[in-house]
C-alpha cells in the first residue's frame, strides 16, 4: 500500500467535504442564526487539513492507485468525513460528549440514521441542514461524487472500491461518466421527492431536509417524531415512494432515462425479488396489525408498507412507533434488517443480489449431493458467476454474522439488554437506524454508554462500505507477515 | 432449372444428388480438391474448384442464368456473402446454411434484404426440432403433421406381443371402425410396402398410420399402443443440437440432464440453460450413467461429435434399461443398419438439413413435404386447384394411381376424410399423398400435366 499517495488523495476529498459545509453555512446565514461561524470554522479546518495533505504529499499525487490503495482510500475518507463532520456539532455544543458527536456524524455520513439527538426540534436550522447534508453526500457516495467532479487516472479504482453490491456495475465506458450520470439521476430524484413533499404540505425547509434524507435512504428527520410528526397521509405516501425508489438499482433508472428501456425492470430478477419481499412482508404484517392493533384498513396498510420500506431500504424513518407492535411484526422487521434492498442503490445492508447468489449456491450444493458431477449454473443478471464472486459473497455473509456476533458480545459486556444488543447491532450494521426497545423509533441512542456508541459507529462504517474495504485496510496492520510483505512505507 | 450449390459437404452433396436425379443442371463449387473429386466421380453435375463468394468464378459458370443458389459450406459468413452476391446477379432463390445462433434467430440479419437470403437453415436446430417432435409422442419412431397440424402420421414399431400382429389390415380396420385411420405404409426389411386390405402385419414391421390428430391417442390405443409420458431425458454430448433440444424441452417442463466432457463447455451450457442439470463427465462412463439414473431415463439421446461413441453409448444405455434411445449418426449410410441393431431412432443432422432444403425448394408446388425412412418414401400435401382438371370430380378408383402412390387423407372445409375408392376430389381440398421414392417424379408429373 502506498500510504502517502492515499493520503494525498484523502486531502482532495477533504476539500470536497469542507466545501459541502457551505450548505449549512448558507442556511444559517439565511435564517440569521448565530451559529454560522461554526460551519465557517469547520470548513476552514477541513479544507486546511486537505490542502496540508495535498501539499505534503504533492509528489505522489500523479501516481495511479492500486485496488488495495483505493480500499484504504475509501476507508480513510469515510473515517475522516465522520471525524471532521462532527466539528460543527462540537463547536455548536450540540452534544456534551465527543463520542455522541462522532456517533451522530458517522450515522449521518453512512446514511444509517441512528440518532443521539434527543430534541431535534430545538436545534438551529444550520445544524439540521448539516445532518441532512451528510446523509445526502453519503447516499450516492463521496468518492463517486469526487470522480464525477474531478475525473482522474484512478477513477475506475475509486469507483470499484465504493460500488455497492456483489459485482461492480458500470453504465458507461468511463467510470467518471458513470459517476456523473448516477449523481445526475440522484439529483433528479431529490428534486422530484422535494416537489412532492411540498405538494403534500411540508414546509420548504423540512421538504429540503427530508428529500435529502429520503433519496439517500438515510432517515434523519427535522422532527422528534420523524415523519409521524406530520400526521399527514400524503407525506407518508411520498416518503414511501421516495424510499422505494431509493432502494432500486440506479442502473435501472439509467436504462429508462438514457436508453428508454423500461423492460429492464421486468428483466431484473433483483427488482422482482425486492418487490416480492416488500409485498410478502407487508401482507403478513398488515394482517397481523389488523388483528392485533386497532388501525383502520387504510391506515394499517400505510403503516405496514411504510415500516417495511423504512427497514428494507435501510432508511430509518418512522410513521408510528413500531416498537409497540406485536412480537411477530417486530421479529419480521428484525429479519428485514438483514435483507437490504437492491445492489447499486443508495441503501446499505446485505443487498438482495447477495441473497440471490447465496440462495443459488445453497440450491447448487444440495443438488450436488444427488449429482456429484453437476456443473455450477449460478448466474447473476444473465451472466455466469465467477467462483471468486460466489466465495466472496459467502465469506461476506460469514463475516457479516461474525461481526454482528462480536458486536453483540461487546454490547453485552456493557450491560445492555438483549433486545437492544441484537436489534441495535443488526440495525447499525445494516444501516437502518432505529432499533427496538430503548433504542426504538420513538427513542434515541443517547442513553447508550460511550463505548457502545463507538462499537455501533464502527458497525456503521463496516456496513456502509460493505466490510471488505475496511478489512483490507485494517487487517494488514494486525498481521505482521502481511504487513511486511505488502506495506511499502518507504518511498 | 439451373442450380448452384456452394460447398460439397454432406448437405450440399445430398441436395446436388437429388436435384440432379430430378433432371436439373447443377453446378457445385467446392474449395477442397478431395471433395470435388468425390463429386466428380459420383454425381452427374459440374464441380468447380474455388471459393463460392468469388464473383469471377461465379460469372464463369453464368450465375446470372441460375434460378437457385444454395450456400451450405461450414462457414456461415461465406454462405451469407454468396447469397448476397447471388442477389446482385438476380438469382431468384437463395438458401444459406447459418449455424451460429447469434445470426439466425430474432436477428435483423436474417431478414435484411441486402443479404438476399430466402431460407436460412440451421442443421442443428432442425435436428433438435425433429427430436422434440418425436419426444412428444415417445412410442412413435417418427411423427409428421399435415394440414396445419390437423392430420398426423405416426411411424410405429410393431413388437411381437402386439395384438394386431398376424392380422390382415381389412380386419383391423373393421375391428376399430369408430375412428377413421389408415395404414398408409408398412416398412418391412428396409422396404416400403403400400399395403392393400389383405396384407398382413408381421412382428418387426414398422407401420405408418395416418389419422386425425385429435383422435390419434384413441387410435393408438385401439392398435395396442399406450402413450407414455416422457419425464426425464438424458443427453450425452453438449453439442449445439443438445443445447437447442434442451431449450425446447425446458420450455415443456421436462427434466433434462446433459453429460459433457469439456468443463468449459459445461459452464457455457449451464449459463445459457435455465433448469437443465449439466454434468461434467464422460458419457461412456457406465458408473456415471448408472449414478445419474440411466435406468429411469425415459429417453436417452447421444449427441456427441463422434458417431461411434454415440452408437456405443446408446447401445449401452439400452442394456442399462433406458426406455428409448436416440443416436446422432453423421454417416447416413449406417442409419438403417443401426435401427436394426436396437437403437430406437437414429438421425443425421445434415441429412435432415438437406431434406429441409429440398422441402423448401418444392414448396411452390406443394404445401408440405415429409421425407420418410431416409428418403425411401415421401409424403406430399397438395392443394387441389381448378387447373388440375384430370383430378377433379373423379372417383379415386378411376384416377388409376400406380401402386406405391396413395391419397391417404383429404382435408375438406376443416373436415378430415380418410378416403376410399369411392371418394372424389373437389377444388379447394388439401390432399395428402404418400409415395415411395421411385414414384416421386410421377407425382410431379401428374400435377404438371394438369396445367
Amino acid at each position: 500500500m502506498q500510504i502517502k499517495l492515499v493520503l494525498s488523495n484523502v486531502g482532495k476529498l477533504l476539500i470536497l467535504i469542507g466545501a459541502s459545509m457551505l450548505i449549512p453555512l448558507i442556511t444559517a446565514i439565511i435564517y440569521s442564526e448565530n451559529c454560522w461561524w461554526v460551519f465557517a470554522v469547520s470548513a476552514a479546518i477541513t479544507i486546511g487539513l486537505g490542502i496540508l495533505l495535498i501539499k505534503l504529499f504533492a509528489k505522489y499525487a500523479h501516481q495511479k492507485l492500486s485496488i488495495q490503495d483505493s480500499y484504504l482510500l475509501v476507508t480513510l475518507t469515510w473515517f475522516f468525513a465522520a471525524l471532521l463532520g462532527m466539528l460543527p456539532y462540537l463547536l455548536a455544543g450540540t452534544f456534551n460528549e465527543i463520542t455522541a458527536a462522532f456517533f451522530e456524524s458517522m450515522s449521518g455520513i453512512t446514511t444509517v440514521g441512528a440518532s443521539v439527538l434527543d430534541n431535534v426540534e430545538a436545534q438551529p436550522h444550520g445544524i439540521l441542514m448539516w445532518r441532512s447534508t451528510t446523509q445526502w453526500l453519503g447516499g450516492m457516495g463521496i468518492l463517486v461524487l469526487f470522480i464525477a467532479v474531478l475525473p482522474g487516472t484512478s477513477a475506475l479504482q475509486m469507483y470499484k472500491a465504493e460500488s455497492m453490491g456483489p459485482v461492480m456495475g458500470k453504465l458507461l465506458p468511463k467510470a467518471s461518466d458513470t459517476a456523473r450520470s448516477l449523481w445526475l439521476i440522484y439529483l433528479l430524484n431529490t428534486m422530484l421527492i422535494f416537489a412532492l413533499y411540498v405538494l403534500a404540505g411540508m414546509n420548504v425547509f423540512d421538504a429540503i431536509n427530508h428529500s435529502f434524507t429520503t433519496v439517500a435512504t438515510g432517515g434523519f428527520s427535522t422532527r422528534n417524531a420523524s415523519i409521524a410528526a406530520y400526521q399527514n397521509a400524503a407525506i407518508e405516501w411520498v416518503a414511501i415512494l421516495g424510499m422505494f425508489m431509493g432502494g432500486i438499482n440506479y442502473s435501472l433508472y439509467f436504462y429508462v432515462l438514457h436508453n428508454r428501456r423500461v423492460d429492464e425492470f421486468k428483466k431484473s430478477l433483483e427488482f422482482k425479488v425486492y418487490l416480492g419481499v416488500i409485498v410478502l412482508f407487508t401482507m403478513i404484517i398488515y394482517s397481523k396489525l389488523l388483528i392485533a392493533q386497532d388501525y383502520s384498513v387504510f391506515t394499517g396498510l400505510r403503516h405496514s408498507i411504510f415500516q417495511v420500506l423504512t427497514i428494507i431500504t435501510t432508511t430509518g424513518y418512522a410513521s408510528c412507533d413500531f416498537d409497540q407492535w406485536s412480537l411477530l411484526a417486530r421479529y419480521l422487521l428484525l429479519i428485514l434488517m438483514m435483507v437490504g434492498a437492491c445492489s447499486g442503490s443508495t441503501t446499505c445492508g446485505m443487498k438482495i443480489d447477495r441473497h440471490i447468489i447465496l440462495f443459488q449456491k445453497m440450491r447448487y450444493e444440495v443438488e450436488k449431493f444427488f449429482h456429484p458431477r453437476m456443473v455450477s449454473h449460478l448466474r447473476l443478471k444473465g451472466e455466469p458467476l465467477d467462483n471468486t464472486i460466489v466465495l466472496r459473497t459467502t465469506t461476506f455473509f460469514n463475516t457479516y454474522i461474525l461481526i454482528a456476533a462480536i458486536s453483540i458480545y461487546l454490547l453485552a459486556c456493557m450491560d445492555i439488554g438483549l433486545m437492544e444488543c441484537v436489534s441495535g447491532t443488526l440495525s447499525c450494521l445494516g444501516g437502518v437506524g432505529p432499533a427496538m426497545g430503548q433504542w426504538g423509533p420513538s427513542e434515541t441512542y443517547s442513553m447508550a454508554p460511550a463505548g457502545a456508541k463507538l462499537v455501533l459507529s464502527a458497525l456503521m462504517l463496516l456496513g456502509r462500505l460493505e466490510i471488505y474495504p475496511v478489512l483490507v485496510s485494517c487487517l494488514p496492520l494486525l498481521y505482521k507477515r502481511v504487513h511486511q510483505e505488502k506495506l511499502h512505507f518507504e518511498d | 432449372m439451373r442450380a448452384i450449390i456452394i460447398g460439397a459437404g454432406k448437405i450440399g452433396y445430398n441436395i446436388a444428388e437429388t436435384l440432379s436425379l430430378e433432371g436439373h443442371d447443377v453446378f457445385i463449387v467446392e474449395r477442397d480438391e478431395e471433395r470435388k473429386k468425390i463429386v466428380d466421380e459420383n454425381l452427374d453435375v459440374q464441380a468447380i474448384l474455388g471459393n463460392g463468394a468469388d464473383s469471377k468464378l461465379l460469372e464463369s459458370i453464368e450465375i446470372e442464368k441460375a434460378d437457385l443458389l444454395i450456400a451450405v459450406t461450414e462457414n456461415d459468413e461465406l454462405n451469407m456473402l454468396s447469397c448476397m452476391l447471388a442477389g446482385q446477379y438476380g438469382v431468384n432463390k437463395t438458401v444459406a446454411r447459418v449455424r451460429n445462433p447469434d445470426y439466425d434467430k430474432d436477428n435483423k440479419l436474417a431478414t435484411n434484404p441486402a443479404l438476399n437470403i430466402d431460407l436460412m437453415i440451421n442443421p442443428e436446430r432442425v435436428a433438435a426440432n425433429e427430436i422434440a417432435k418425436i419426444i412428444a409422442i415417445p412410442e412413435a419412431v417418427d411423427v409428421n403433421y399435415f394440414a396445419k397440424g390437423k392430420i398426423m402420421m405416426l411411424e410405429l414399431q410393431i413388437e411381437a406381443d402386439n395384438p394386431i400382429v398376424n392380422k390382415i389390415l381389412r380386419d383391423i380396420q373393421i375391428m376399430h371402425n369408430d375412428y377413421h385411420f389408415l395404414v398408409a405404409a408398412i416398412s418391412r426389411k428396409e422396404e416400403i410396402i403400400i399395403p392393400r386390405g389383405d396384407d398382413m402385419i408381421l412382428a418387426g414391421d414398422r407401420i405408418f398410420i395416418i389419422g386425425r390428430t385429435d383422435q390419434m391417442r384413441s387410435i393408438e390405443k385401439g392398435l395396442g399402443f399406450t402413450r407414455k409420458k416422457v419425464n426425464s431425458i438424458m443427453i450425452v454430448g453438449g453439442s449445439r443440437v443438445a443445447f437447442y433440444l434442451a431449450q425446447l424441452l425446458e420450455k415443456k417442463g421436462l427434466e433434462v440432464k446433459i453429460i459433457e466432457k469439456d468443463y468449459k463447455h459445461c459452464r457455457v451450457l449451464a449459463t445459457d440453460l435455465d433448469e437443465a442439470i449439466i454434468l461434467n463427465g464422460d458419457g461412456s462412463d457406465i458408473d456415471l450413467l448408472q449414478d445419474e439414473g440411466v435406468a429411469n431415463a425415459d429417453l436417452f439421446i447421444t449427441l456427441t461429435e463422434d458417431d461411434k461413441l454415440n452408437v456405443l453409448v446408446a447401445l449401452m444405455a439400452k442394456r442399462l434399461n433406458a426406455k428409448k434411445t436416440i443416436a446422432q449418426v453423421r454417416r447416413s449410410d449406417y442409419l438403417p443398419l443401426l435401427e436394426a441393431v436396437g437403437i430406437d431412432v437414429t438421425f443425421s443432422p445434415r441429412l435432415l438439413a438437406a431434406e429441409a432444403v429440398l422441402k423448401f425448394l418444392r414448396s411452390q408446388d406443394f404445401l408440405s413435404i415429409s421425407v420418410l425412412e431416409q428418403g425411401s418414401a415421401e409424403v406430399y400435401e397438395i392443394l387441389i386447384q381448378e387447373r388440375m382438371k384430370r383430378l377433379i370430380n373423379k372417383k379415386l378408383r378411376d384416377l388409376k394411381f400406380p401402386r406405391g402412390m396413395l391419397i391417404v387423407a383429404i382435408l375438406r372445409d376443416n373436415d378430415v376424410i380418410i378416403p376410399s375408392g369411392e371418394d372424389e376430389l373437389l377444388v379447394g381440398d388439401r390432399i395428402i399423398i404418400f409415395t415411395v421414392a421411385e414414384l416421386i417424379h410421377r407425382v410431379e408429373h401428374i400435377l404438371r400435366l394438369e396445367v
